[in-house]
């Protein structure tokens, strides 16, 4: 029995036939189901979306007035012949995977994720389902990250040492997401002040509006002095205007999973790097994939095609999102 | 390990030295004094040699791991270094396993990986990755396939050991820069006393004896040794550390890691004066070429030291295991020097400078000659009663060539003193060809002695000239041998001088003018 599929690629991205929408489209459309408010997966002029309540509040922050219906974790929403719900990817706050049922049939997409729970983003769990449609951006077995509380120390560790060398510490991070949970890790305590870049105060702003218990810490004044011993939190491409403070020089490092090869690090302009990073490792990814129960994969978002490759070659039906089926 | 991983990281993406070195000053602080060795070692660069190679290890790997080799090929292809491609494969260790081993343990294990026959490397290798974190692994993968390099320069590293231990920087970027087994060297001898414990004595000076040797005195008031030509050093063993310095004021200690192994065979508290001498390790003639030329070296290849393999000739002894000896008169420090040399395994690269055991100067004269044959340069002549502090070094050389010659005639002076001047021959054929005229060199004595013996056997006289029977063989140095084709012999000799006196040899055991036209190309 051949059955209609219920998720097809057209030329706006993901979409399920049965209930008329699209998941992460990257044009405009009349209803996106939206995973995360990233800009690769969120994007603008979709007449109406479909997020989680944090989801919502990002979109709204980032986006500005844009129509979007909330759905809470885990509840079915029937949408035309499909039903949806929506359930945690670990990636950052709000975000989930898609859980998308059409008669008896289930898949799950599963948006930007990562196994790792951060405390912060709610935490991912399995999600059962017969097909999986999973983003691989670091799937080869190089990358097997350390637990967060390894990086946080190794973070404090270089803290500490700048300060004592009567620098500024300054870390590079995406202003939705990755800086949050640096905040969260970080904000413990260390050799002195913890301050965030403007741009990254309105993003933990609207997060701690939408109920995320994102810390809260002072904000960098641009164009004026950092204070003695502070390490400052900004979007990468302002670090350099930060002005260190009195006598000092900054330091920057960058946080992300691209730091994990030196290869890479060098490649992205050489400074201290710290492997933090909002997707899942190999590990993580095997284990996602064996934890849906699922027996056909679709990967995308990375190194897709090598994933696949090694998921087929363990017995799955798996191949690269979009890409034709095997002969 | 790992915090060699992380620190190697941060040295890397420093901005500039000066963070550098408080990188690397803040992490050897946090270290106990065995790991502070190693990586002292490591950033600087003194690797251990490759114990397995890159295909061994990307086999071993692929099969610990149970990748296929496309999948390994596709992460290499991303990572773009095997060593860390392969250490990021396998699983993170269990931290239920206990803490992953420091760095002092984990450079044991990689030593008795290397230590063990190539064939079971294997498992030592796997069961080491077994317990690193992969950042880990990448360091000890570099180190096992000898694709490990240091990150800092010695003079880096010593200023970030200066401000731990204090102390003098540059002495410790010496010390770093020269060739040391982390295994065997304890952080005492990395961080020399800042009181300049390891500096030199002045040099005794070293002067060319321009008169005849019979100016100096009785040859029995002085100690004759040979010297080679070599640098002039002093090597000193003190405080842990060892250093060896050259009269300029400069430490060569760097240049010369084949005598590194001295460091921990002489006493400590040791120091010696002698030359650096560079010998072809079969023949063992010195070659002087390869000492200039190891000395312009930027770095010393395994195969340089091995061609021209260093050894201390030792000349004095100034301090032995902590007793100054410059008080002593020289013949007793000699003494205590030939036993101290004795002592050590006969590998050690030192040898005491070979004694000249001729006595009297007229024989030393003799012995001058023959110095090439074993080598040697010149004589050093020092004054046995000399303390260090007045003790001066006469540097006695041969003349620049020299060739044994028969006296055919003599000149007579004004009145009845000794000769003037005397005509010598070498062999062309059955005849013999005048070649020199030379009236400088033979001592008093002996010239009072030649004298007589001219006067008692002349067998013809021209105006002052006397003929003598062509029996008394002189050895005749001189500085250069051009072509004079008017003369007989077609040669001139510059800088002619009469060396010595070979009573006891035969007349037909002399030069051929081919010698010296051979002598005249040179
Ligand atoms: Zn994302
Ligand atoms: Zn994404």
């Amino acid at each position: 029995m051949t059955r209609a599929p219920v998720l097809i690629v057209d030329d706006r991205g993901l979409y399920c036939p049965k209930g008329d929408f699209h998941i992460d489209p990257w044009r405009p459309v009349a209803r996106a189901v939206t995973t995360h408010a990233h800009s690769d997966h969120a994007r603008g002029g979709s007449a109406a979306y479909l997020a989680t309540s944090g989801t919502a509040a990002m979109l709204r922050h980032r986006l500005g007035a844009v129509q979007v219906q909330t759905l809470d974790w885990g509840v079915p929403l029937a949408i035309g012949g499909a039903t949806v719900s929506l359930h945690p990817s670990g990636h950052l706050p709000g975000a989930a995977q898609v859980r998308v049922e059409v008669a008896g049939e289930v898949w799950v997409v599963s948006g930007d994720y990562k196994t790792e729970a951060d405390g912060l983003a709610e935490a991912w769990a399995p999600v059962a389902c017969h097909g999986f449609i999973t983003e691989c951006t670091f799937g080869l077995p190089v990358y097997r990250w350390a637990p967060q509380s390894d990086v946080a120390a190794d973070i404090m560790a270089w803290w500490h040492e700048v300060a004592a060398a009567g620098d500024t510490a300054v870390i590079g991070a995406y202003s939705l997401g990755k800086a949050q949970r640096l905040l969260h890790l970080l904000a413990a305590g260390g050799p002195g002040p913890l301050l965030v870049h403007p741009v990254i105060a309105a993003s933990s702003e609207a997060l701690v509006c939408a109920g995320y218990r994102v810390p809260r810490v002072p904000v960098l004044t641009p164009g004026a002095a950092v204070p003695q011993r502070a390490l400052v939190l900004a979007p990468p491409q302002t670090t350099g205007a930060i002005v260190p403070a009195g006598g000092g020089r900054l330091q920057v490092a960058a946080a992300s999973g691209w730091m994990a090869l030196r290869g890479t690090r060098r490649r992205r302009g050489g400074g201290t790097g710290f492997t933090l990073s909002d997707h899942a490792d190999w590990p993580g990814l095997n284990a996602a994939v064996e934890a849906t129960g699922a027996t056909s994969v679709r990967t995308t978002h990375g190194y897709a095609e090598a994933f696949a490759r090694w998921l087929a070659s363990r017995g799955l039906d798996a191949r690269e999102l979009g890409a034709a089926p095997a002969p | 390990m790992k915090g060699l991983a992380r620190l190697i990281d941060r040295l890397e993406a420093a901005s500039d030295d000066a963070v550098r070195v408080q990188v690397l000053a803040r992490h050897l602080r946090s270290l106990a004094d065995a790991d502070r060795v190693w990586v002292l070692a490591l950033v600087t660069g003194h690797a251990p040699r490759r114990a397995v190679t890159g295909a061994q290890l990307r086999a071993w790997a692929s099969e610990a791991a149970d990748l296929p080799a496309w999948l390994v090929d596709d992460s290499l292809a991303v990572a773009g270094d095997l060593a860390e491609t392969l250490a990021h494969l396998l699983p993170r260790p269990d931290d239920d396993d206990g803490p992953a081993p420091g760095l002092a343990e984990t450079m044991a294990r990689l030593r008795d990986i290397a230590a063990v026959d190539p064939g079971a490397r294997k498992a030592g290798v796997l069961r080491l990755w077994t317990v690193l974190p992969p950042e880990a692994r990448a360091v000890a993968n570099r180190l096992l396939t000898g694709s490990f390099r240091g990150v800092v320069t010695p003079g880096l590293a010593s200023r970030a050991l200066a401000e731990v231990t204090g102390g003098d920087a540059a002495a410790m970027a010496q010390r770093l820069a020269a060739p040391w087994d982390p295994a065997t060297t304890r952080m005492a001898d990395l961080t020399p006393e800042p009181d300049g414990a390891l500096r030199p004595y002045p040099f005794a000076p070293a002067r060319p004896l321009d008169a005849a040797p019979e100016t100096l005195g009785p040859a029995g008031d002085w100690a004759a040794a040979w010297h080679f030509g070599g640098l002039r050093v002093q090597a000193i063993r003190r405080g842990g550390g060892w250093q060896v310095w050259a009269p300029e004021g400069e430490p060569v200690t760097a240049r010369f890691p084949d005598l590194d192994l001295l460091a921990r065979l002489l006493p400590e508290a040791t120091v010696i004066s002698g030359e650096i001498v560079l010998s072809d390790p079969t023949s063992g003639q010195p070659l002087p070429a390869a000492l200039a030329a190891r000395m312009a070296r930027k770095t010393l290849s395994a195969r340089h030291l091995a061609d021209a393999p260093a050894v201390l000739v030792a000349h004095d002894l100034l301090d032995l295991a902590g007793d100054a000896l410059g008080l002593m008169p020289f013949a007793t420090r000699r003494d205590r020097l030939d036993m101290l040399c004795a002592r050590l395994p006969s590998g050690a690269p030192i040898r005491p400078a070979p004694a000249v055991v001729e006595e009297g100067w007229p024989n030393r004269a003799r012995a001058l000659l023959r110095g090439r044959a074993l080598g040697a340069r010149s004589m050093w002549l020092t004054r046995r009663a000399a303390p260090f502090a007045a003790t001066e070094v006469m540097d006695w050389s041969p003349p620049p060539m020299s060739i044994a010659a028969v006296l055919i005639h003599a000149e007579v002076g004004q009145g009845p003193g000794p000769l003037a001047a005397f005509t010598f021959a070498v062999r062309d054929g059955v005849a013999l060809v005048p070649v020199a005229k030379a009236s400088d060199g033979l001592p008093p004595e002996d010239r009072a002695e030649l004298s007589a013996w001219v006067r008692a056997n002349t067998t013809d006289r021209f105006g002052p000239v006397r003929q003598v029977p062509p029996v008394q063989v002189f050895d005749i140095g001189f500085s250069a041998a051009t072509a004079a084709p008017r003369r007989k012999s077609g040669l001139m000799l510059e800088a002619l001088r009469i060396l010595s006196w070979h009573r006891d040899r035969a007349a037909d055991d002399i030069d051929t003018l081919d010698t010296l036209r051979a002598l005249s190309r040179m």
